[in-house]
Parts: C-alpha cells; sequence; structure tokens
C-alpha cells in the first residue's frame, strides 16, 4: 500500500525553479533512498513535502492531500524530519530535546518511550541531562532521529543524515535505523549523496538530477548499475 | 520615450555634475537663514553618513556616534575658544581624537555582536552627555557651551553665512567621495564582508578585527567632524545636543535615506533638518510620534530608504544594472 | 548602621522593581531573541491607563487587574501586527523597530495624557514595619513578593510545561521547532504578550515611588537593561539577582561617594553594561551559547 505518493511536484526558492514535476512513492514500512549530487534538489524536496516551502503538484499521506500545509500540520499528520546538519535544540537537554519532538501527540506513555529509545541508544541516555549542544556530531544525529520518532510518525524523512560523521558512526546509525523500520514499521525517504550504505537498508531508491527524476528502481538494481555505482556510489 | 528619461536619470554622470553646481549656487541664490539650515544639512549629512558607514555597510550596530558628534563639537569649540586656535585646527584635533577614540571602542567591544554591542553603545552614548555635564569647568555644564563663529574673509566677497557653508561643503563633498571610494575597494568589500557574517569573514582571509576598528575608528572621526562643523556654523553646544537620541535621530536619517548607500545620507541630512520642524507645524506634540511611526514605517515597508525606493522605481522600465558597492537590506518574512 | 541596612531594603525593592522589568525583557529575548527596547515605554501606558481608569473612580485593584490584562493584549497585539513582519534574522533591523515604538509611545503618552506626574497612591498599605531593628516599608516587601511570584511562576512554566518547553525550543532553533509541530508564530505571540505583562506590573510597582510621567521608565529600562546585562541575557534568575545587586548599589553608591550624586547615579548602571558586556559578555549567569549565536 503507497503511503506516500508524490505526482508532479514543483518547488523552488522564489524566480528559481530547482524541482521539475517529480515523481515518488513509498510504500508502507519501506525505506526508499533519495539519491543526487549536490544541488540535484534533494533538501528542497524534503522542504517541499514538509510544508517549509511552497510547492505545486500533489502530494498524499496515504491517500490525504498534504501539498500546501503549514509544517505544524504535517507533523500531526505523521511526517517527521530529521533536517540537514541535525537541528538539535542545543540549549535544551537530550532529554528535553526528545520530549519535544512528541509535541504534537498525546503526552502518555511519554516516560516509557523515553526509556525504550535509550536503551536504543544508550550513548544518549548517557547524556540525557547534558545539552545537547554539547554532544558529538553523531550523538547529535542519533538525537535528531530519535527526536522525530518521539512524534510517532508514520513516515521518517532523512535529510544526508551521515554527512560529516566518521564512517563507523554512519554504519552504526544507519544499523540503528533499519532496527527501527523492522521492529517498529516506519516507512523512512532518505537523501543520500553518497548512498552506499542507505541502498544496503533501502528497498527502493530514486536518482534525482538537477531536479528531475531520472532513475528508479529496486535497490538492489541500482546498486548492481554500472553508472549508478561510477557517479553516486564512488566505486 | 519614458525609458530613455529614466535611463537619463540613472546616469550618475548626470547627477553628479548637476548636484554638485546646485550645491555650489545654491546659497548665493537663498537667504541667509536658508543657507544656515543648508549648512546643518551638510553637517547632518556627514553624520548619517558616519552611520551607514558603520551600521549599513559594516553591520555594526553601535549607537555612540551622538558621544564622537559630541567629541568633534565640544573640543573643536573649546580648543578655539579657550586657546584661540583657528578652527581648522581645532577641527583636526577633534577628529584626530575621535579616531582614536572610535578605535578604542572598538577594539573593546570586538567580542561583541549584534544587540549585545548595541546596548554596550548605548551605554556608552548615554554616559556621554553626562559626564560633559559634570566636566563643568572644561564644558560649561548644562548651561552649555558658547564659541564665537567665523566671520567671512575680506577676499571672499561673501557673507559670514555663506563662507561657513562653503567651509562645511568643501570637507562634507570630499568625504563623500572618499566614502564612495573606500566602498569600491578591498576595504570596502571586507566591510561588507563583515556585515554579511562575522564568521564567514574570518575565513574568507578578511582581517575582521582591524576590519572592524577601522570602522570604527573612520566612522567616529567622521561624527566628530560633524560635530566640529556644527559647532562652527551654530556657535553652541550643551548637553542636551547630544544625548543618545541624536545617534538614534541619526539612524533615522540613515534609514529613510537609505542605510547602505552613500547618496541616501544627503537625503537623511535634508530630512534631519526639515523633518521635525515640519513634524511641529503639524502638531508640536505630535512631532515626536511622527517620529517614531516613520522609523517604524520605513523599516517594515522601505527598509532600503528613499533610495531603494528610487532605484526599484527606476528599475522597473529597465534591465537591472549591478551596483556592487551598494546593497539593499534584508528580508522580509512576508507570510 | 541603620542608615546602611535602610538603603539596602530600599535598595532591594528597588531592584525587584528593576527586576520585574528586566524579566519580561529576557522573556522576549530567550522565546523571541529579540531586545525590546519599548518594554519600558509600553509598560508606561499600562501604567497611566491604570491610573486614568481609578482616576475614573474604578477601584485600584480592579485597576491594576485590567492593566495587567491590558498589557498582554496589547503585546500579543504588537507582536502580531509589527514585529512578525521582520524575518528573525534581520537584528538591526529589530532594533530600529524597537526604537521607533520606543519613541512613538513615549511620545504618545505625553500627548494623551500631559507632562505634568499623576499619581495613584499607594498599592500596598503604607505600614511600615520593624524587621531586626530596621524599618521596612509595607511596600518594600509587597514589592519583592511580587517579584518572587513572578520569578516562580516563570520558572514552573518555562521549565515543567510542554508551553515552556515549546517556547524554549522555539528560540533555541526556530526551524526545528516547527519541524516538531510547533506553531514558531503563536509562541512569539505569547513571548510577546507575557513579557509585557511582566513589564506592566514592574510600572505599577514603581508607580507610587517614582510617580507616572512620560520619562518615567526610561531610567528603569537602563536599569533593567544592565540587570539583564550583568545576570546574563538569557537567564531569568541572573536578571533578577542581577536586579538586586544593582538597586541596592545604586542606593549605596549615591548616599556614600558624593562624587556621583544624584545625575550620575544613572552611569553606574551603565558602567555596568559596558563592563560585563567587555569583560564577560555572557554575564553571572548566562551561557556562552547565547551569545554566540
Amino acid at each position: 500500500m503507497t503511503l506516500l505518493q508524490v505526482r508532479d511536484l514543483c518547488a523552488g526558492y522564489g524566480p528559481v525553479k530547482v524541482l521539475h514535476n517529480i515523481d515518488l512513492d513509498v510504500e508502507e514500512g519501506s525505506v526508499v533512498v533519495l539519491l543526487g549530487a549536490n544541488g540535484a534538489g534533494k533538501t528542497t524536496t524534503l522542504k517541499a513535502l514538509t510544508g517549509q516551502i511552497p510547492s505545486m503538484g500533489t502530494v498524499e499521506l496515504a491517500g490525504a492531500t498534504i501539498g500546501r500545509s503549514r509544517p505544524e500540520v504535517i507533523v500531526k499528520r505523521g511526517v517527521s524530519l530529521v533536517p540537514e546538519g541535525r537541528g538539535v535544540f542545543s540549549e535544551l537537554t537530550v532529554q528535553e530535546n526528545m520530549l519535544v519532538g512528541a509535541y504534537v501527540r498525546s503526552q502518555r506513555g511519554l516516560q516509557a518511550e523515553l526509556e525504550d529509545w535509550f536503551t536504543l541508544f544508550p550513548n544518549l541516555a548517557e547524556r540525557r541531562n547534558q545539552k545537547a549542544g554539547t554532544l558529538s556530531g553523531g550523538e547529535q544525529q542519533m538525537l535528531a532521529v530519535t527526536r522525530a520518532l518521539m512524534a510517532r510518525p508514520r513516515i521518517l524523512l532523512l535529510d544526508e543524515p551521515s554527512l560529516g560523521l566518521a564512517p563507523v558512526i554512519v554504519t552504526n546509525l544507519f544499523d540503528k535505523l533499519r532496527r527501527i523500520n523492522v521492529e517498529h514499521g516506519t516507512a523512512m525517504l532518505i537523501v543520500e549523496q553518497n548512498a552506499n550504505i542507505a541502498l544496503s537498508i533501502a528497498t527502493k531508491g530514486y536518482v534525482l538530477e538537477r531536479g528531475h527524476i531520472v532513475k528508479s528502481g529496486e535497490a538492489a538494481s541500482l546498486q548492481g548499475d554500472d553508472a549508478i555505482r561510477l557517479a553516486y556510489l564512488g566505486v | 520615450m519614458s525609458t530613455n528619461v529614466s535611463e537619463l536619470l540613472r546616469r550618475k554622470v548626470l547627477w553628479v555634475p548637476v548636484g554638485l553646481v546646485a550645491l555650489l549656487a545654491l546659497p548665493l541664490m537663498t537667504s541667509s537663514f536658508l543657507t544656515f539650515q543648508l549648512t546643518l544639512v551638510l553637517v547632518w549629512a556627514l553624520a548619517a553618513l558616519a552611520t551607514n558607514l558603520l551600521m549599513g555597510f559594516g553591520g555594526q550596530m553601535s549607537i555612540a556616534l551622538n558621544a564622537f558628534f559630541g567629541l568633534g563639537a565640544y573640543a573643536a569649540g573649546v580648543l578655539h575658544r579657550q586657546l584661540e586656535l583657528p578652527f581648522l585646527v581645532t577641527a583636526v584635533v577633534a577628529v584626530g581624537a575621535a579616531f582614536l577614540g572610535g578605535a578604542l571602542l572598538s577594539m573593546s567591544t570586538a567580542r561583541l555582536k549584534g544587540l549585545y554591542l548595541c546596548t554596550a553603545t548605548l551605554a556608552v552614548g548615554i554616559v556621554a552627555p553626562l559626564f560633559v555635564s559634570k566636566w563643568e569647568h572644561i564644558t560649561g555644564g548644562d548651561a552649555g557651551l558658547v564659541v564665537p563663529v567665523p566671520g567671512a574673509p575680506a577676499w571672499s566677497g561673501l557673507l559670514p553665512d555663506q563662507w561657513r557653508y562653503y567651509v562645511t561643503l568643501v570637507p562634507v563633498v570630499l568625504i563623500f567621495w572618499w566614502t564612495g571610494n573606500l566602498m569600491r575597494g578591498p576595504l570596502g568589500r571586507a566591510i561588507c564582508a563583515l556585515r554579511d557574517s562575522e564568521l564567514v569573514a574570518g575565513t574568507q582571509g578578511v582581517d575582521t578585527p582591524r576590519v572592524k576598528v577601522l570602522l570604527g575608528a573612520y566612522s567616529s572621526a567622521m561624527a566628530a567632524l560633524a560635530g566640529a562643523l556644527y559647532v562652527m556654523s551654530v556657535g553652541v553646544i550643551s548637553p542636551a545636543t547630544i544625548p543618545v537620541l541624536l545617534s538614534i535621530s541619526f539612524i533615522v536619517a540613515s534609514v529613510v535615506g537609505g542605510i547602505a548607500t552613500i547618496w541616501g545620507a544627503l537625503i537623511g541630512g535634508v530630512f534631519l533638518q526639515f523633518a521635525p520642524r515640519l513634524a511641529s507645524e503639524i502638531d508640536p506634540l505630535a512631532g515626536g510620534m511622527l517620529y517614531g511611526l516613520i522609523m517604524i514605517v520605513f523599516i517594515l515597508f522601505a527598509p532600503a530608504g528613499v533610495v531603494g525606493l528610487l532605484r526599484g522605481f527606476l528599475e522597473r522600465r529597465k534591465a537591472p544594472d549591478p551596483e556592487p558597492e551598494e546593497v539593499s537590506i534584508p528580508v522580509y518574512e512576508t507570510s | 548602621m541603620e542608615l546602611f541596612l535602610e538603603q539596602v531594603v530600599d535598595g532591594l525593592a528597588m531592584g525587584g522593581v528593576y527586576g520585574s522589568l528586566a524579566l519580561g525583557m529576557v522573556l522576549i529575548f530567550r522565546t523571541t531573541g529579540i531586545l525590546n527596547f519599548a518594554q519600558g515605554e509600553m509598560a508606561l501606558v499600562v501604567a497611566f491607563v491604570v491610573w486614568q481608569l481609578n482616576h475614573w473612580g474604578v477601584p485600584l485593584l480592579v485597576a491594576i487587574v485590567g492593566g495587567i490584562v491590558l498589557a498582554f493584549v496589547g503585546g500579543a497585539l504588537i507582536e502580531f501586527t509589527v514585529i512578525r513582519r521582520l524575518s528573525k534574522d534581520n537584528e538591526w533591523g529589530m532594533v530600529i523597530l524597537t526604537f521607533g515604538l520606543f519613541l512613538f509611545l513615549s511620545n504618545l503618552t505625553g500627548f494623551v495624557w500631559g507632562y505634568l506626574p499623576v499619581s495613584f497612591g499607594d498599592i500596598f498599605p503604607a505600614d511600615v514595619l520593624s524587621v531586626f531593628g530596621v524599618s521596612v516599608t509595607l511596600g518594600s516587601l509587597g514589592t519583592m513578593l511580587v517579584v518572587l511570584i513572578e520569578i516562580g511562576v516563570l520558572t514552573f512554566v518555562l521549565h515543567r510545561t510542554k508551553l515552556g518547553l515549546a517556547m524554549r525550543a522555539t528560540v533555541s532553533n526556530r526551524t526545528s521547532a516547527g519541524l516538531v509541530g510547533i506553531n514558531v508564530r503563536r509562541m512569539s505571540v505569547l513571548g510577546w504578550g507575557i513579557a509585557s505583562s511582566i513589564g506592566a506590573i514592574a510600572a505599577i510597582l514603581a508607580a507610587p515611588t517614582l510617580y507616572i510621567e512620560p520619562g518615567m521608565m526610561f531610567s528603569v529600562l537602563l536599569y533593567a537593561l544592565a540587570a539583564a546585562a550583568l545576570g546574563g541575557f538569557d537567564s531569568l534568575l541572573g536578571a533578577v539577582v542581577a536586579s538586586l545587586i544593582i538597586g541596592v548599589s545604586e542606593n549605596l553608591a549615591a548616599t556614600y561617594i558624593p562624587w556621583i550624586g544624584s545625575e550620575l547615579k544613572i552611569a553606574v548602571p551603565l558602567a555596568i553594561i559596558f563592563a560585563v558586556l567587555v569583560l564577560k559578555p555572557s554575564g553571572l549567569f548566562g551561557s556562552e551559547e547565547a551569545v554566540r549565536v
């Protein structure tokens, strides 16, 4: 069942059009990767999907239009974004960051959920009362992910989660993402530049070039595609 | 047909000589009082230019220029009166002192940005007239200082007001020209880079502390010169003339003219001289309210000032012409 | 010795007044990232309204409550109509805007109510208590109590409620706040409403001592700024502690250092502002991050 359906999405900044008629599908519980080089329009796509910039075209979540809603509304509908550069609340503690992630939903059972996430991310548990600004890049990324997940989204959008992180950390991060996808059934749309590891946990992938989807297919076939490998997988 | 006219209007080549001729000829054609007012327009224009340089181009939110204006006025006035030195000498001393003072202030506040800098300089701006009041034996305290104004030398054949106007005009025009040159050169670019992001400027090899200090020194010196020229024409200065409100008046003038422009300062000068009068003529009490309202309206709807409005108007008739040294001001949240 | 202690107590009471205004300024700074130079004048308008209502026969306490409500609405309205139109990144635009507001409101009060001082009398009964041999007015005690309550309520709301968390998150990272579903515009409006109410309380508390007139709040504003700077612009507790320090030292300086006297008295908080900002911009209790941003 298609959870997120995007058709003819066009978006840009002022007079500059960045996205041209993007079509995307994300099935329930699947992980989809959006590949693209710098400037291809990956972040723009996510901004358009989360209502941060105006867009044209249709965006449907489980059949209901979310196209031109404000960010707050889109979060309530079940779309959570882990932004580029983490975007943690530096002055708030780790715990507070996670608590505020649950802003849009019922506050019952919050504490129990917090503990669940702390079990999955022991690093964060250790630092629960520390200010988020003092965490390392990798820890902030984990925090941003858990914060987004606290909203119990139906789909999680991630903008270049591996950016600036050491390979070991990236492996760990994506392992956690895979586990979350399997255990909670959360669908994911991951935007990445160098997406070797993203494709390894994905079902499907799209390639974005200068605002156009130029290729799509099963993750495995994309990984095997020579042109893709050369351009994006650094092989 | 209209395109040709606006083409012409846009060309600096047309405006500059026309402007200069007008500036030179005006006092010969008008009354003594108007000449006096025009002299003050030049004084305020210079002060507004100092503000433009510091805040508009450099992005430094400093409201202490009233202190330097006062420094210039009092230094020039006191030295002229007590030591009977000619104004030229006292002005130079005043400007030099302000240059150092401005550099010092910039150095001590180098770490501060934005609101923090604003608050720190606000403190300086408020304290300055207080200290002037206190040092009565030098400054004449609250009663103020009366300074004999120079008359016109015989060889010029001019009336005193006219002479003082030209004596003011020369340095002001020179400084406007110099500032324009400055902003077109490497230091000017560094100043703009400073405004855009202090962090980025640091990494691009721009020497941020040095630029800040120079910026502070130059703008303070300009404000002091304005002060010296003021006291030369008006003949009296008191703490009541230089409250921190004066700094804010300079900012209003800058915003109305166009804060990140050179020519906007001239418009600002006109505004500062004539607007308060007009406002009180409408209603003496409502004058102050109007002032505040103008500030608000301009910031919200015409942040690039009159110059910005003019440019926008003229550009709608023709393809845009890049003017790298004069940038108009940032961003609106429109939703 | 008694004189000293009395000056200290008076200083504490005055410090409480500054603290109330400083709290409002720090609140606006923490929830919207703006320093509101018009804070004092906004409070002054409310003080005048309270006096006016009382003058027309409304009982003082009712007028005060009405004033506080008016302050909330007024502050929210100003944010909604004027402040909101500027991008939050446009710092100097914001400064100029609040300066413009300051000029406008300051002259407005003179325009509407004239320049003669008025007063609605005392809020607290005029009794004087003797505490450890020192005379303390009920007014001073009352002021300090009110400020304590303010701090308590604010701290509770900011640190122990979902709303407070949302407000702090909004100022920490506005974009991310939107991403977790916080209506950031509503936070700004609320922040201004609450801060204006607190500021109004400061003016009302100060009115019996300072007399209500245009310009009354200007010195209070400077003191509040000094307190906010000294305490650290993003620390509520710091603002109050600093206010008390400033209130006491101002009084002592004016009494024991004759050279300062009443004209230069105001130089004391200004010198403090400058010294703190140059030497330790984050103040006594503030965080380094707030300065670096």
